[in-house]
């Protein structure tokens, strides 16, 4: 028990969760008070005890599954739980037909356990598991949910309900595929993630399905659902960066004595200074330019870089932001506070005049078009961001506007969202430019990007 | 105080009219055996403050109360000198040159001039209470440091007064919308709790529990209502208290059961932005969000 603990933790902190040998010990402590056979309560005992940011709920539900599982886990129980062997290939439709029946019978019927047990038998006569393949577990559900037919499933779920007429008006049958669907495949990957861990070990299994935290994700390369869960994080990142940045500009700082309101409050202790008053200090927050190239193999980072800072603009003093391709326009105006930022982020991508040309990146003219119509915008106060892989096609690379665009500026930062090994290769033009900025950062993950803000601007 | 079960908690929860989950019931059970506070965090109107009341309320220990807000500090949080009356009093004896100045401030810094706050005032009750410290978001980063220090040891030193020491720990709940990051310190303190909408059927529970002569069909079409209006894309998701609001307006109407026209004609109960009304009207229009 307390070894499994212990590997969950570890699997945890391997993913980034920050845990103490103290939050350690509350776990342990707590679990000793609770029955433990509750599996709920068990995993609520060690997510009030372990995990404190409700960002990182989603990752400890999978390790817990992972270290805690359902139901027994040994290979040879899992095999005696089911209660028959595989057929014959030539038998396997039939079986399949039958499976399904059972199946929507207990969605019908919504009886949990005879899903379960369902799906139990797809998964052993579908997924084709074996003992000791190395195959991750994505690949055995896709093959459980390609043979089980899902929409064959759905349909006669749905078809089976209208005939019994239980249908109580809430629910639109949409919602009610929607959520059959999210069950069943919720119910073959927990089933398949068992057996799983059953064959190699917890830590064995969390080694492979290498979860990470939203910050943690390759943003470039990033899934649909990764995207998803990205987006999600957003506004709780934006916050939490807007407090570090108020508490090192308060930390930064003592507050002055409030000479005059003190005075005169002493008037009416007979000259007494009874009560200090103190000034707030001046907080001077940046200005920033921002410059985002959006085209295709970078615009997802340029969206999360501009949602980011739009979230916590509110620690900014001002904000303008420009987008460019070939050519750069200026999309300030999509980010007014009354719009929703998706909107925004909308307008941006089919609204900006980013391109003049061919279509793709020139940094070089993108540079030379800013300086010309947007000089204005860069003060002594700026901090001039630039997002972007430097990929600009073999174009002349114009970086004398941006030493000129140094000189002018209190700062000037690169983000590029390529793996620094990248840099420089094919067409990278990225040392050129770095004479001219005060940090160029590897910027591929919202952890670094948060590094980036918490200590760069 | 320890209580005899997760279920125990559960049933005095609900005996006072909240509607807890499984997870509430837990964390509460261990903060009581564990000693440790809890930070309660979720979006407003989910019950956090009153989760807390309600703990005070069940186990019949006296609540103390910190409201926090921007600019709370030590003196509004913790004590304070009674200045005013200790100038008074200096002021009284000026006269009578005799009076040795030791003697003196030993008296204008006793217990007869001291301002206790809430946080002193929980370290020192004779018996056991519970400290629910409201909205910690609110304060300054460096107010955190200050309840940081009490929620540690349970003890405070007043350089005047020495060193004063909780008898009993009390029972305490932070409560956070969220609206910033609190410091790690103070969460590796505390069990955590995230308090989110509640489910269908807990969100028809606390209806019927909280609004008299609600129909369990009209609760039950309201936690349906008010469960889809969230995963809507608004500005202002409804929370539990625009839900029991909306609840008792219809009930007040003497609508039983909901129809298109009730609702849009009160959705302004529900949703306090503009542009959010104006979608959720669409939505219905296109025929997404239905009812019969
Ligand atoms: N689980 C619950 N059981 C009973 N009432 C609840 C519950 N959750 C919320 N409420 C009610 O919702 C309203 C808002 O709760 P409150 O504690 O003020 O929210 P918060 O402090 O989270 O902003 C109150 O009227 C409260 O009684
Ligand atoms: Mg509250």
């Amino acid at each position: 028990m307390n070894e499994q603990m212990l590997g969950f933790v570890e699997a945890l902190r391997e993913a980034n969760v920050k845990i103490s040998q103290s939050e350690v010990i509350d776990a342990l402590q707590s679990v000793g008070t609770i029955d433990i056979l509750d599996r709920h309560v068990f995993r609520c005992a060690l997510g009030a005890t372990l995990v404190k940011d409700v960002q990182n709920r989603k990752l400890f539900d999978k390790l817990f599954d992972v270290f805690f599982p359902a139901a027994p886990t040994k290979y040879y129980q899992v095999i005696h739980d089911d209660d028959e062997e595989i057929d014959e290939p030539e038998l396997s439709e039939q079986r399949a037909l039958e499976i399904r029946r059972q199946l929507v019978e207990a969605l019908i019927n919504e009886d949990q356990s005879a899903i379960k047990s369902a799906i139990k038998r797809a998964v052993t006569s579908f997924s084709g598991m074996e003992n000791g393949r190395p195959v991750g577990g994505v690949y055995y559900t896709y093959r459980t949910l390609r043979q089980l037919d899902l929409e064959a499933v759905v349909k006669s779920f749905l078809s089976g309900l209208s005939q019994i007429q239980k249908n109580d008006g809430h629910e639109l049958s949409s919602d009610r595929s929607d959520k059959a669907i999210r069950l069943i495949r919720s119910e073959v990957d927990s089933e398949v993630l068992r057996r799983l861990v059953g064959d190699r070990g917890s830590s064995a299994v969390a080694k492979t399905l290498a979860l990470r935290l939203p910050e943690d994700i390759d943003i470039v390369h990033a899934s649909r659902e990764e995207i998803e869960e990205l987006h999600q994080s957003m506004i709780p990142l934006g916050k939490k960066l807007a407090t570090r940045l108020a508490r090192r500009h308060l930390s930064t700082k003592d507050a002055m004595l409030d000479f005059r309101k003190t005075v005169r409050e002493a008037m009416s202790y007979g000259g007494t200074p009874a009560s200090l008053y103190f000034r707030k200090p001046k907080i001077s927050k940046p200005e920033i330019v921002l410059l985002s190239d959006i085209s295709g193999s970078v615009a997802s980072f340029a969206r999360f870089t501009m949602q980011l800072l739009y979230v916590m603009s509110g620690s900014f003093s001002k904000m303008r932001s420009f987008v460019f391709i070939d050519t750069i326009d200026e999309v300030t105006g999509y980010f007014d506070t009354e719009s929703d930022i998706n909107d925004s982020l909308r307008n941006v991508t089919t609204k900006a005049k980013v391109v003049g040309l061919d279509g793709h990146s020139d940094y070089g003219n993108s540079f030379d078009l800013f300086e010309r119509r947007y000089l204005e915008a860069v003060t002594k106060r700026t901090t001039l961001i630039i997002c972007g892989d430097a990929r600009s096609n073999y174009h002349p690379g114009r970086e004398d506007v941006l030493r000129r665009l140094k000189e002018r500026s209190r700062h000037v930062f690169w983000l590029n969202p390529e793996p620094k090994s990248y840099w420089n290769s094919g067409d990278s033009i990225i040392s050129i430019y770095s004479p001219y900025c005060d940090g160029v950062f590897e910027c591929r993950t919202l952890r670094q990007l948060e590094e980036f803000i918490s200590n760069g601007v | 105080m320890r209580f005899d079960s997760i279920s125990k908690v559960e049933e005095l929860l609900k005996s006072q009219g909240y509607l807890p989950s499984k997870e509430i019931a837990t964390v509460v059970y261990l903060a009581a055996i564990l000693e440790k506070p809890v930070l309660v965090e979720g979006p407003a109107g989910t019950g956090k403050t009153e989760l807390a009341k309600t703990v005070a309320h069940m186990v019949a220990m006296e609540l103390i109360r910190l409201q926090c807000y921007e600019g709370l500090d030590e003196s509004k949080a913790l004590y304070e000198w009674n200045y005013r009356k200790q100038l008074l009093r200096i002021q009284a004896k000026d006269a009578d040159v005799k009076e040795q100045w030791n003697v003196l401030s030993e008296d204008i810094f006793s217990e007869e001039y001291l301002l206790e706050r809430p946080l002193l005032r929980a370290l020192r009750t004779s018996s056991q209470c519970v400290l629910l410290i409201d909205e910690v978001d609110r304060l300054e980063v460096e107010a955190e440091a200050l309840l940081l220090e009490v929620l540690s040891d349970f003890q405070v030193s007043i350089p005047e007064l020495g060193t004063v020491t909780s008898k009993q720990i009390p029972l305490v709940f932070l409560t956070s919308n969220g609206t910033r990051d609190l410091s790690e310190a103070l969460k590796r303190r505390c069990l955590y709790l995230y308090l989110d909408y509640p489910d269908i059927d807990r969100e028809r529970a606390i209806i019927e529990s909280k609004v008299k002569g609600v129909s369990g069909i009209l609760a039950e079409q309201i936690a349906h209502y008010v469960s889809k209006l969230r995963e809507m894309d608004l500005k202002k998701k409804p929370s539990v208290s625009e839900s029991l609001d909306w609840a008792a307006s219809l009930v007040e109407m003497g609508v039983g059961a909901l129809s298109r026209e009730a609702t849009a004609s009160t959705l302004n109960i529900l949703l306090k932005y503009r542009s959010d009304i104006d979608s959720v009207k669409n939505v219905m229009e296109s025929g997404r969000v239905v009812f019969d």
